[in-house]
C-alpha cells in the first residue's frame, strides 16, 4: 500500500485544480487505482491543497508587502529630493546624505530590481535641484502643488535610468533557457 | 471560505468554530474574547486627483483561537516592548541633547520617536519568539480562513489615501 505522493501526483492534482476540472472523488479514485488507501489518499489530496493554498497566500502576501514598500520608498524619495532645494540648503553634505537615503529607499522599494531602484533614487536627488531651479527661475512665489512639475521633470530621467539598468541586469532571467 | 468561522452579527466579526490555540497548539481557547481578532481590509474605491485623495474600503475581523496563557504572554510582552521602545527613543533623544545644538535636539527627538515607533513591533515579536509561542501575525498567517481572504485580495494593512 502506497502512502506518499510523488511530485508527479502532486503536479497532476494541482493541474486539474488550475484547469478547473478538479473533483476530490475523481482524484481519490485515481490514487486508489495506483495503490493508495481510500482514507489516506483523501488526506494526501487535502494536504496538497493546503500546501498550494499556503504557497498562493505567501505569494500574495509578498506581493502586497512589495507594493507597500514601493509606496513608502516613493514618499521618502519625494521628501528627501525636495527638502534641499525648497529649504535652500546649500551644504554639500546634505546632498550626499540625501543621495545615501534616496539610494537606500530606492533599493528597499524595488524589491525585484534593487540596484536599478537605488540608481534611480540617487539620480532623482541629483537632478531635482536642476529642474527646480529651471522651473522656479525668475519667480518669487508658487503654489505647493506646482512642486510636482519639477519633481516629474526629474523623475523622467530617474525612471529611464531605472528602466535601462533593470533591462540590462534583471531581465536576463526571463529569457527562455534554449535561446 | 467560512466553514471554520461563524459570523457574529452583533459584534460584526468572524468567530472561530475550532477552539485549538493557534499560538501554542496545546491549550484550547475557553473564552471567545481571548481570541485575537485580526483586521483584514479590502479596497473598494480610490480617488486620486492631484489635490484630492480618498479611499473607501471594507473591513472584517477574523478570530484566531488563543488560549488564556498565550493571551497573557502577548499582553505582558506587548507592554514590555513598549517600555523598551520608549527607553530606546529616550536614549537617542538624550544623545542628541548631549552632542548637538538646538537643531540637533529637535532632530534627535524626531529620530528617537520614529525609531521607537518602528522598533516596537520587532521588539515585541522577538520577545514572543523567545517565549516559545507564535506572535500575533504568525498565528494569523497560519489560519486557513485568513489565508483564503488574503488570496481573495484582502490585506493585513489598512489602505491609505
Amino acid at each position: 500500500m502506497k502512502t506518499v505522493l510523488t511530485q508527479y501526483h502532486k503536479e497532476e492534482i494541482l493541474q486539474s485544480l488550475i484547469a478547473g476540472d478538479f473533483s476530490v472523488d475523481h482524484e481519490i479514485q485515481k490514487l486508489v487505482k495506483e495503490g493508495f488507501d481510500d482514507t489516506s489518499s483523501r488526506n494526501l489530496i487535502l494536504q496538497v491543497l493546503k500546501e498550494y493554498r499556503y504557497e498562493l497566500f505567501q505569494r500574495k502576501l509578498s506581493q502586497q508587502k512589495n507594493e507597500e514598500k514601493k509606496k513608502l520608498s516613493y514618499f521618502v524619495l519625494l521628501m528627501i529630493s525636495i527638502t534641499g532645494p525648497v529649504f535652500n540648503i546649500g551644504n554639500l553634505l546634505w546632498y550626499l546624505l540625501a543621495c545615501v537615503v534616496a539610494g537606500a529607499a530606492g533599493y528597499y522599494g524595488q524589491a525585484d530590481k534593487p540596484i536599478a531602484g537605488m540608481l534611480g533614487g540617487v539620480l532623482l536627488v541629483i537632478v531635482f535641484p536642476l529642474t527646480y531651479s529651471f522651473y522656479m527661475s525668475g519667480r518669487h512665489s508658487y503654489f505647493n502643488v506646482e512642486l510636482l512639475i519639477p519633481v516629474l521633470m526629474a523623475a523622467v530621467p530617474a525612471w529611464l535610468l531605472q528602466l535601462f539598468v533593470g533591462k540590462i541586469f534583471y531581465d536576463k532571467d526571463e529569457m527562455p533557457l534554449n535561446s | 471560505m467560512l466553514d471554520k468561522h461563524v459570523f457574529n452579527e452583533r459584534l460584526k466579526r468572524l468567530e472561530p468554530v475550532d477552539r485549538k490555540c493557534y499560538y501554542c497548539a496545546e491549550q484550547d481557547c475557553q473564552d471567545m474574547n481571548d481570541c485575537y481578532f485580526v483586521p483584514l481590509f479590502k479596497e473598494q474605491d480610490r480617488t486620486n486627483i492631484v489635490v484630492y485623495r480618498s479611499v473607501k474600503f471594507k473591513k472584517i475581523m477574523v478570530g484566531i483561537p488563543r488560549c488564556k496563557i498565550c493571551l497573557a504572554i502577548h499582553q505582558a510582552l506587548g507592554n514590555k516592548a513598549i517600555f523598551y521602545a520608549i527607553g530606546l527613543a529616550a536614549g537617542i533623544a538624550l544623545m542628541g541633547f548631549l552632542i548637538f545644538d538646538l537643531f540637533g535636539i529637535i532632530m534627535s527627538v524626531m529620530a528617537g520617536t520614529i525609531t521607537g515607533l518602528v522598533a516596537c513591533k520587532p521588539i515585541v515579536n522577538k520577545l514572543i519568539d523567545k517565549a516559545g509561542i507564535l506572535n500575533l501575525e504568525e498565528g494569523a498567517q497560519t489560519n486557513e480562513t485568513v489565508q483564503s481572504f488574503v488570496i481573495a485580495g484582502w490585506s493585513f494593512s489598512q489602505p491609505a489615501a
